[in-house]
């Protein structure tokens, strides 16, 4: 992954990426642009790419303008933009009223006059796996057939997740709460407050305590207290290599297990997960995926 | 000469850090290092009486870093003949009359005359903890096999780690070999697992530790103390050198083997 501040180019097998930060103000986006294709020159031979913007809002002047800035400094051939349709920005200057802001993703979005020719974009699922929802790229042109994907001599790391991108998800179910990955025991007397969800690298000693507004992972023995869920979700999960723990929560249910000795039935050591199901926490078998949730039993002993 | 500075402590009271700290220290000394032993439990002095020492002291640690009398004044040289010398507390006064620097100035001073200079840690985790702490380079953490007296070794390891002694080592005291092999005590493995620490030794329960030190005399002098010869051993691993663990119960044999293979397992506790 090459990377300046704003901008990151990331290879996916036979594409690449430009994924440019949300956040920071065009003139610097433009600027670290050239900036970048400058220091890199050697780096493209010509082909054709994507540029993703992320959830920013753009005009069509703006796309036009990373567009020329692009295949000025680099050679490569601009096919395509990918971001959320009602990111673009109406045109003023194309006198377009508000209402028009927001189009059905699958249109075109026309390109200001004297930016190449401009078809209806052919709707196709995202060739890059990015995890970005379906629905959401208004093409320049239509995209081209993947051998045609040309990339440039030089391909960077192939695919790997960009991890604040993932946020933009079409589920509103899905909590993306920051991590808390803790790399040694909790002993005794320690106490890890986190607004996320925690992960633990090593035990969770019993007089240690892990109260988490998000999910808690622990990979070793949990033997100490967990409150997951601390600001009263119930549809956090504990899960951790063996749960031995005298006393969970998560949301507002508190499990307890008299003696840690004695498991419910059918269920033996290993991998397991706590979550909530009425009012009371269960405790099953951990797969991958939560293919269990709701196959569990009653955690109280 | 660099000396090592050694804390040994464990958390819980009563779990044998000053026994550990008398046997320890006369054992070095008996492999002929030069050692000094301070009782850090100012208000609570028992060192000295462990050591059979009571009656020989006239100015202690705090009157030392109080500037009241000299440092030589202070150490009180043991009876039987090695270069083991004791600093004793102040009974009179609290732990806040002294604070860690003091101490590790102290310690500094004595590391350039002595191998080893152990410091007898208080109970708890309060001033006194701190004090002995913060001017230690190293720490043995002595606890017995119980479920408390190891949730608060869990808890001291986790202080020590904060207060960059990193990977102390474990004296697990007052074993007994008959209940563990019972499963109504928890064992070595039992307890390492928990605590993720090095095993520095293991100590039986044995009469004779209790009347050693009644009479003042460390029972790493009696030849014939099956606890006398875990500390002489322990001794030797603080001193470098490699010691097979022994086995404490004489008796495990076939039965125990057997028992281990048809995976008989009674224990009777649980680690919560």
């Amino acid at each position: 992954m090459l990377k300046s501040d704003v901008i990151e180019v990331i290879g996916r097998g036979s594409s690449v990426d430009f994924l440019i930060d949300d956040a920071a103000p065009f003139e610097l986006v433009t600027r670290s642009l050239r900036e970048y294709l400058e220091d890199n020159k050697g780096l493209w031979s010509g082909g054709r790419i994507t540029v993703d913007v992320g959830t920013r809002i753009v005009s069509q002047e703006q796309l036009k303008e990373i567009k020329a800035i692009i295949e000025q400094e680099s050679g490569l051939e601009v096919v395509r933009f990918s971001c959320l349709a009602e990111n673009v920005a109406p045109d003023r200057r194309a006198g377009r009223g508000a209402a028009d802001s927001i189009r059905p993703s699958t249109r075109l979005e026309p390109l200001p006059s004297g930016v190449e020719t401009l078809d209806l974009p052919k709707w196709e699922p995202p060739v890059l796996s990015t995890g970005i929802p379906a629905g959401f790229i208004p093409s320049l042109e239509a995209p081209p057939e993947p051998e045609e994907m040309v990339v440039p001599t030089k391909p960077v790391n192939a695919g790997k997740r960009q991890p604040g991108r993932q946020r933009r998800t079409d589920s509103p179910k899905r909590q993306w709460l920051s991590a808390l990955l803790v790399k040694s025991t909790c002993r005794s007397g320690e106490i890890i407050r986190h607004d996320g969800d925690v992960v633990v690298i090593g035990d969770v000693n019993p007089g240690a305590e892990i109260i988490a507004e998000g999910d808690v992972a622990v990979f070793g023995q949990l033997r100490g207290f967990v409150h997951a869920g601390s600001t009263g979700n119930t549809w956090s999960t504990i899960v951790a290599l063996n749960l031995d723990s005298p006393r969970i929560q998560i949301g507002p249910h508190v499990g307890t297990s008299s003696d840690a000795g004695r498991r419910p039935r059918g269920i033996g050591t290993g991998p397991m997960m706590a979550y909530v199901q009425g009012r009371s926490i269960q405790l099953a078998p951990f797969a991958g995926k939560l293919a269990n949730l709701g196959k569990g039993e009653p955690y109280d002993g | 000469m660099t000396g090592r500075t050694i804390v040994i402590t464990s958390g819980k009271g009563g779990v044998g850090k000053t026994t550990a700290t008398a046997n320890i220290g006369s054992a070095l000394a008996m492999r002929g290092n030069k050692v000094v032993v301070i009782d850090t439990d100012i208000g609570l002095r028992n060192l000295d009486v462990i050591m059979g020492l009571e009656n020989r002291i006239v100015y202690d640690l705090v009157n030392v870093l109080e500037g009241k009398c000299k440092l030589r004044q202070a150490m009180i040289k043991d009876k039987h003949g090695h270069e083991l010398y004791l600093i004793p507390a102040a009974q009179t006064r609290d732990k806040d009359c002294i604070d860690p620097e003091q101490l590790r100035d102290l310690c500094a001073k004595l590391e350039a005359e002595f191998d080893y200079v152990l410091m007898d840690c208080p109970a708890g985790i309060e001033q006194g903890f701190k004090n002995a702490v913060g001017a230690a380079r190293e720490a043995i953490l002595v606890t017995t096999p119980e479920v408390s007296a190891i949730r608060d070794a869990d808890r001291v390891i986790g202080l020590l780690e904060a207060s960059e002694i990193h990977r102390p080592r474990l004296i697990i005291n007052r074993i007994h070999p008959e209940m563990v092999k019972q499963g109504n005590m928890m064992d070595k493995d039992d307890i390492v697992e928990l605590l993720a620490v090095d095993v520095l030794g293991l100590v039986p329960a044995d009469e004779r530790t209790i009347t050693a030190a009644n009479r003042g005399v460390p029972v790493v002098h009696d030849k014939r103390a099956p606890s006398g010869a875990a500390f002489l051993r322990i001794a030797a691993r603080v001193d470098g050198e490699e010691v097979e663990f022994v086995d404490l119960d004489e008796r495990s044999g076939v039965l125990a083997k057997l028992k281990e293979i048809l995976g008989i397992d009674r224990r009777a506790y649980s680690h919560a």
